[in-house]
């Protein structure tokens, strides 16, 4: 231990197997930022726990609040009749949004196209279980349990499920090869109705 | 008990009152050398399984070299095979030197290092069987518990009996270190492996949901804590002084951050249970410990960087103070890190996320990894009484390692934070930007390729540290000369030296006896007295422990009553235990945050309620694939799981998970469904006898319904035999997952899956 450029600092007479310890103070620093952490435990939970501050629950109820307020102001409360679900087939707003959601939730069993896999080829004009748009909103409400097709009710919103069946409606204007036609051809759907002023 | 080797030395020299003793270095080799092979087996695994998330093809169809199988592996060969071994030669080589004194035992030394071998074969060979009881870091069943607990306690004995016999009369602060590891590392493990044995190779937690991950939690963040940590700061307060020739900074740094460490730790463990299920004020005293930490665990950073004052000219030159440096620069790095990852608004992004992953790896390859290379280079040569066969090669390894962390964890961090972004992303409609899972994992891909080129470049380092030390070793003596040492032995009647009056004047009395005890005379004292020593800590980790885990188990309302959650069927609970042990935890979490992007895109948040039959908990800590505890809410095709097992391409294009076809080809063991049944019923799960004794029955009937189901969903399937297959069970759970909470109320009694046909 006699290097040259040993610093300068008192030594402890103890030693370990040649290890020695300084005497040095501990940094000051370190001593206010050791103390800082833990005087900021107080007000921290003085606010979150004792105070006003929000809880991850009251967090998670704004965020859902926050949305379905921006649902109601964009669509209102929609009703799964066939002229409401025609109304958004041409929506090109709501159907970007929707085509997000069918990938969300409908492309596990209908490919993200629609091309089907193991539920049905939707881009074709074969449906089971369809023959006019408010059944596409209720096959997604209550599903097929029989044939594995998940119930969405409760899950998704009304709102919700008026608009993914629009989505659905029209994604048979661009049918995709994909797996065979199942079901009975129906109908093309509606017209869309009038333009309002 | 003493060596024989060493008894006839241990004679006093006559004239001068001084014993003669010789230090047992041949257990430091061997667990020097166990270092560097475990090692390189627990890397190379990483590798493999590294590899398997870039291109699934790795996972070669075979059970047992699936990625759910062996990260379990991985993970515990680096902790407890490559850091455990390195911890045990550090302390045998080091403590014997601050003692003055050899190891208790040699017997006990070779019990402990053959143990600690079988062990790690066990676990080699059990891991990847599926055998497990599925906690991280504590996958071991309970046969290879109880033998890491014999193992320990032997290790204490030795330990603590060479204390007893010791010749140096204050404890090193690097003996602190390793008394804390000892004591911490017993209370952990035993506390939480407490199982009921279902069969010699399966178990059920005694705790459950809940509980069971506080428990789980409690210890995985205190392995980190106390196997991780305190010893390699033990072993940086021995190695770090003696390579540079250096004194220590501060001595009174090391008490006040030993002590606050061992401390404030052991809270800490609920921060990786933020937003979930757990009670609010378990999570924010986990947050806010885990800030306190942030120094204590620093005043280590400070301690090691600070000693190397007036000699970072050798640093330059010397490969073993570069290992030294990066390792104690890595430990500041991530012991900052740790405590911001744990407010919960950053773990909210950071969660579930490879920002984790990253996270510990830092500390792996960087702290750990490093500290152990450090140490070996300078202790091989000392051991084997030779010079180091190639200081360049050495050299070499450093640079090639140091490159390997810094490719390992620059991507995964970038993975970490895109995939956590793309997670949470709305569109301007409030729709998930990605909705579809695979997408936020396909883009992770070439990040997983240069995580693949950094941890083989880390691993090829530790290659050339074997090649190194092999030929270190060949160059070694024919018979290894024995250092006779002398010392006094410890004197009974010894007095503390007077404590000196304060130095301060013109102040108050108080002023003055703060500035006395602010001399730490009174530690020093404790420094002589290891038992006392020893139950201070015992009372700082038990007692910090006890603050968190009486509250848990004993308040009701922190997992409030859910009235439609009832036990899983027989064959559920089959399936659920394939689902554990094929390791699915690896890769999916069952536990959905109260955050709108995650129940936009699992379905509603989880509920404490609903994991009271939970045994173990099953809500991971990393999503490669999406969270599944809703799965039977949001996906009731038993066709779909069918196929998506046999080949998860087949339904999910880009997927990365491994096929297992296995589950559609071996046969469920539905005779031994009762014993689990029994089992869990005696852990409290309300099974009448009816049903223990029916379950076999039970199992059957409800598996000729999920046939059905899947022949319903798909006639081709009619000719298939797959109704007494293991994947009947898997899809049954699946299909239960997170359904209970929308059920009606309870009218009707024995409600099983057909009750309610797998939807609500």
């Amino acid at each position: 231990m006699t290097d040259p450029a040993l610093p300068d600092d008192r030594l402890l007479d103890h030693e370990y197997d040649g290890i020695r310890e300084f005497d040095n103070p501990l940094p000051g620093w370190w001593v206010w930022i050791f103390v800082g952490s833990i005087l900021i435990c107080f007000p921290y939970v003085m606010w979150y726990h004792l105070g006003e501050g929000s809880s991850v629950h009251d967090a998670y109820e704004a965020e859902l609040a926050a949305y379905a307020e921006q649902l109601m102001a964009t669509y209102g409360e929609l009703t799964a009749d066939d002229a409401t679900i025609r109304s958004y087939m041409d929506d090109d707003i709501a159907m970007s949004g929707m085509a997000r959601l069918f990938r969300s939730k409908c492309a596990q069993c209908h490919m993200a196209d629609g091309s089907g896999n193991i539920g049905p080829n939707l881009t074709d004009d074969a449906w089971l279980h369809v023959t006019e748009l408010a059944d596409i909103a209720q096959v997604v409400r209550a599903g097929v349990p029989d044939k594995g097709m998940t119930a969405w009710e409760g899950r998704l919103s009304e709102t919700q499920i008026v608009l993914v069946s629009a989505y659905v409606a029209q994604l048979s204007r661009n049918p995709i090869g994909g797996k065979p036609p199942q079901g009975d051809v129906v109908d093309p759907w509606p017209p869309p109705p009038p333009e309002q002023p | 008990m003493a060596s024989d080797a060493a008894a006839p030395a241990l004679q006093a020299v006559p004239d001068t009152g001084l014993e003669r003793f010789v230090y047992d270095d041949a257990i430091a080799r061997k667990f020097a050398l166990a270092t560097i092979v475990w090692g390189i087996v627990g890397m190379t695994v990483g590798v493999l399984i590294a590899l398997q998330l870039a291109l699934p093809w790795f996972n070669l169809e075979l059970p047992w070299l699936t990625f759910g199988r062996l990260r379990p592996l991985h993970t515990n060969a680096v902790i407890f095979a490559f850091a455990g071994n390195a911890i045990f030669a550090a302390v045998y080589y080091s403590s014997q030197r601050l003692l003055k004194a050899r190891m208790f035992s040699d017997a006990l030394s070779n019990v402990h290092f053959w143990g600690w071998q079988a062990i790690i074969v066990g676990a080699a060979i059990t891991l990847p069987l599926g055998i497990t009881q599925s906690k991280e870091y504590a996958e071991l069943e309970w046969p290879l518990d109880i033998a890491i607990a014999a193992v320990w306690i032997v290790f204490a004995i030795n330990f603590f009996g060479t204390v007893a016999r010791r010749r140096e009369r204050h404890l090193y602060v690097a003996l602190w270190f390793y008394i804390a590891t000892i004591i911490a590392i017993a209370v952990l493990h035993i506390f939480n492996n407490l199982v009921l044995p279902v069969t010699a190779l399966k178990s059920y937690s005694l705790y459950a949901g809940v509980q069971d991950a506080f428990m789980q939690w409690w210890y995985g963040h205190n392995a980190v804590a106390f196997f991780l940590t305190t010893p390699f700061l033990g072993l940086m307060y021995y190695f770090l002084p003696k390579a540079a020739n250096r004194p220590v900074f501060s001595y009174k740094l090391s008490i006040l951050h030993f002590w606050s460490l061992v401390f404030i730790y052991i809270w800490a463990g609920p921060h990786h249970l933020h937003y979930t299920a757990v009670p609010a004020w378990l999570s924010t005293l986990g947050m806010l410990f885990s800030l306190m930490l942030w120094m204590p665990s620093w005043g280590g950073m400070i301690n090691g960087l600070l000693t190397l004052r007036g000699a970072w000219h050798r640093v330059a030159e010397d490969p073993i103070l570069k290992f030294f440096v990066v390792a104690v620069t890595f430990y500041g790095m991530s012991t900052f890190e740790g405590p911001v990852l744990s407010i919960k608004s950053v773990n909210a992004l950071s969660h579930y996320t490879d920002w984790t992953i990253a996270h510990v790896h830092a500390g792996a390859l960087g702290w750990v990894g490093f500290m152990i290379f450090g140490m070996l280079y300078w202790m091989m040569p000392r051991l084997l009484q030779t010079e180091l066969f190639s200081r360049r090669l050495m050299s070499i390894h450093f640079w090639i390692a140091t490159i390997g962390i810094l490719l390992y964890i620059i991507p995964i961090y970038a993975a970490g934070l895109t995939q956590g972004l793309m997670w949470r992303a709305f569109d301007a409609s409030g729709m998930l930007a990605y909705g579809d899972f695979i997408e936020t994992v396909t883009r992770l891909l070439p990040f997983y390729w240069i995580r693949v080129i950094g941890g083989t470049l880390y691993l090829a380092g530790g290659v050339l540290a074997l090649v190194n030390v092999y030929l270190t070793w060949r160059r070694r003596p024919a018979t290894y000369a024995e250092n006779v040492q002398e010392a006094a032995p410890l004197l009974p009647d010894y007095q503390d030296p007077p404590v000196p009056p304060s130095r301060l004047t013109g102040v108050l009395d108080f002023a003055k006896t703060l500035d006395v005890l602010g001399q730490a005379k009174w530690h020093r004292r404790w420094e002589r007295l290891p038992l006392r020593f020893t139950i201070w800590v015992i009372i700082a980790v038990v007692s910090a422990s006890l603050f968190e885990i009486i509250p848990t188990f004993i308040i009701r309302s922190n997992v409030p009553t859910i009235a439609t959650v009832t036990p899983y069927t027989p064959l559920e609970l089959a399936g659920r235990d394939l689902y554990v042990s094929e390791g699915c935890y690896n890769c999916h979490s069952q536990m959905i945050r109260p955050m709108r992007h995650e129940t936009e895109r699992y379905g509603e948040f989880s509920k404490a309620g609903e994991f009271i039959y939970d045994r173990p908990f099953q809500w991971g800590s990393r999503r490669i694939g999406p969270d599944l505890h809703r799965i039977g809410q949001t996906n009731s095709s038993v066709v779909w799981h069918v196929r998506h097992f046999n080949r998860p391409t087949d339904t999910s294009p880009g997927s990365i998970m491994p096929p297992y076809p296995w589950l559609l080809e071996e046969d469920l063991d539905f005779a031994a469904i009762p014993a689990r049944v029994r089992a869990m019923a005696t852990l409290g799960a309300p099974y009448d006898d009816a049903i223990i004794e029916n379950a076999e029955a039970d199992a059957r009937r409800q598996a000729a319904e999920i046939f059905a189901r899947l022949v319903g969903e798909d006639e081709t399937y009619g000719d298939s035999d797959l109704a007494d297959r293991k994947v009947v069970a898997i899809v049954a759970y699946l299909l239960r997952l997170g359904t209970d909470i929308t059920k009606p109320p309870p009218d009707d009694t024995g409600e099983t899956l057909a009750a309610s046909g797998g939807t609500p």
